[in-house]
């Protein structure tokens, strides 16, 4: 074994070893990044990294719509549109077997569309559905789960975080990887919907029917709705129809919410700053793993990581799908340690080069990505979601939520081979775009 | 409040305010351009550097906080020492990786400031936007030694 191997397996194990010990994922693969280069190229070299790399992430201006969508949901969740979009779901849906499970999945949907945030779509709409489906007599396994699964929607359904790192990382165009998500996105909500109502019918003691609403106050419900139809609309409109950029989407969207809150009388100037107080917090959060990211790149090419796994995984006797299906596997197993944004800007350089190499779509393949990751925020041991929900709800136990969010696993699971059959589902919007 | 938390809501305050120009100088130049065919010299720049400063102080209150995404399976199944141990690990490492970090973005300022990089419309020097981003990893180093300390402290 020469030392360009040893390195990089000595690399990975203090990588292992430095992340179980609760070291922050992008700390560990700064040092794992800057140490593996400067015992191939010497240390001088590889300390000159962080006298160029991380500046050079954090003023990349691509970048900049993450910090913009983080900030377009909370001003819109402060804004109280996440709560509008579950009444008016409620005034719907809510009538129907398992209606209010319904009309959660619907509202995450909507809420997704305005927010790029899975974990962010679980908090809110935990503090907004579970009181009503508590008060309605639903089980709080159930009430739960649905919202543990509703929320992935949040990264599946544009403006997505995780579609912006896989789209800087491959330098796809983050336009047609939104475009790509949606209707997979759609997809998902329907076979949520399908999924609760199975269990409304054969569990009815889990989801008590409620009364319906009259017609007027359907319609009314609707009234609320207009600012997130009006921001989604402008924010994918304008990226669609190829008026905006991303970036500027992007910023239109923050803008847009603060203005449409402040307009509202929702925002006054605490809650302004709360939310970007908040915003700035992940967004940071997910720059120390960008950073971090784009160092452990360097480690990855000087002991040439990349080509060795590309090379290896091509000569498998399996097959481009038994080796997309090996990737996967690697993903659920991944997924379920660690959080989604570390897992894509981790594996992301090293696989990529892969699913290229065998022909697949880049663009498909940001959406199986994505879909790798909503399985991670709900599969044990560490679903994120989950222990988001279990945060705010603290009487519901881990246990009871994971319980509750199994049937929605393996909807999951029948989606990521549904659109691994029809890879049509996401290319056929952004083939339309040209 | 204590001392370092007021100092903590302060950076948080500041870094806010940069991330919320950042949006509205995206917006301000998307507006001018597509309204008024027009656009601001050096908003590239500015917003970038505005950025940059907004992330590294950002990550001065994330890592005084311990926000950071990190791995908690093994500490979650720790007892109370062995919990004590894994966070008095992991704040040394990233103290030290955070010194590292400080110490080569001092040098990357001394040397754009001696290389007299300008901006590209207006030709202001960059040097100054740097020191102020750099000076948030300064400021992490110093609340990381903080939060190490902390929980070095015997219980």
């Amino acid at each position: 074994m020469d030392d360009r191997t040893l390195i990089a397996i000595g690399g990975f194990v203090l990588l292992f070893v430095l992340m179980v010990l609760r070291v922050p994922i992008g700390i560990a693969m700064g040092i794992v990044g800057v140490g593996g280069f400067g015992l191939m190229n010497g240390w001088g070299p590889g300390l000159k990294l962080l006298m160029h790399s991380p500046l050079r992430t954090v003023t990349d201006y691509n970048f900049s719509v993450v910090p913009m969508f983080v900030l377009m949901g909370a001003f819109a969740s402060a804004g109280g549109m996440s709560r509008e979009l579950f009444r008016a779901s409620n005034a719907w849906f809510g009538h129907l077997r398992g209606g209010l499970g319904l009309a959660t999945v619907f509202a995450c949907g909507g809420f997704a569309a305005i927010n790029g945030s899975s974990v962010a779509t679980a908090a809110t709409m935990t503090s907004v559905a579970l009181p009503e489906m508590r008060r309605a007599g639903y089980a709080p396994s159930i009430a739960t789960g649905i919202i543990a699964a509703g929320g992935t929607l949040g990264i599946m359904i544009p403006p997505s975080v995780i579609f912006v790192l896989y789209g800087i990382m491959t330098e796809q165009d983050i336009s047609k990887l939104f475009i790509a998500g949606i209707l997979p996105g759609l997809l998902a909500i329907a076979l949520y919907a399908v999924t609760i109502t199975i269990i409304g019918w054969r569990r009815p003691d889990l989801m008590p029917q409620a009364a319906g609403l009259p017609a007027g106050e359907r319609l009314a419900s609707l009234r609320g709705i207009w600012a997130t139809a009006l921001l989604f609309g402008a924010v994918l409109g304008g990226m669609y129809f190829g008026v905006v950029t991303v970036t500027e989407a992007a910023g239109l969207g923050a803008v847009g919410a603060l203005v449409i809150g402040v307009l509202r009388g929702r925002l006054d100037r605490p809650t302004v700053m709360r939310c970007l107080v908040e915003s700035l917090r992940t967004t940071a959060a997910i720059f120390t793993i960008a950073i971090g990211a784009f160092l452990f790149g360097y480690f990855l090419t000087v002991t040439q990581t990349t080509q060795n796994v590309t090379k290896f995984l091509l000569e498998l006797p399996i097959g481009a799908y038994g080796i997309l299906a090996l990737i996967l596997v690697g993903y659920f197993i991944l997924g379920a340690l660690m959080d989604e944004l570390a897992m894509i800007l981790l594996t992301v350089p090293i696989v990529f080069p892969v699913i290229t190499g065998l022909g697949f779509d880049p663009i498909w393949f940001g959406v199986i990505v994505v879909m790798a990751c909503t399985l991670g925020l709900v599969c044990p041991p560490v679903g994120m979601n989950v222990f988001v929900i279990n945060s705010i709800a603290r009487d519901v136990s881990l246990g009871t939520i994971y319980r509750g969010v199994a049937p929605f696993i393996v909807t999951d699971i029948v989606r990521l081979v549904i659109l691994c059959a029809f890879p049509s589902i996401a290319l056929v919007l952004p083939g339309l775009m040209g | 409040m204590h001392g370092i938390d007021r100092l903590i809501a302060a950076i948080d305050r500041a870094a806010g305010v940069f991330l919320a120009l950042v949006a509205a100088l995206t917006f301000a130049v998307a507006v001018l351009r597509y309204v008024f065919s027009t656009t601001l010299p050096d908003w590239f720049n500015l917003a970038c550097m505005m950025q940059g400063i907004a992330i590294f102080w950002g990550i001065a209150s994330t890592t005084y906080d311990g926000r950071h995404i990190c791995v908690d399976g093994l500490w979650e199944m720790a007892g109370p020492r062995a919990r004590r141990a894994i966070d008095a690990f992991a704040d040394l490492v990233t103290f030290g990786a955070l010194a590292t970090l400080g110490w080569m973005l001092v040098l990357k300022v001394v040397a754009t400031e001696a290389s007299n990089e300008l901006s590209a419309d207006l030709g202001v020097p960059l040097w100054p936007f740097q020191a102020l981003a750099a000076a948030g990893i300064v400021a992490s180093v110093l609340l990381a030694a903080v939060r190490a300390a902390r929980t070095l402290r015997p219980a």
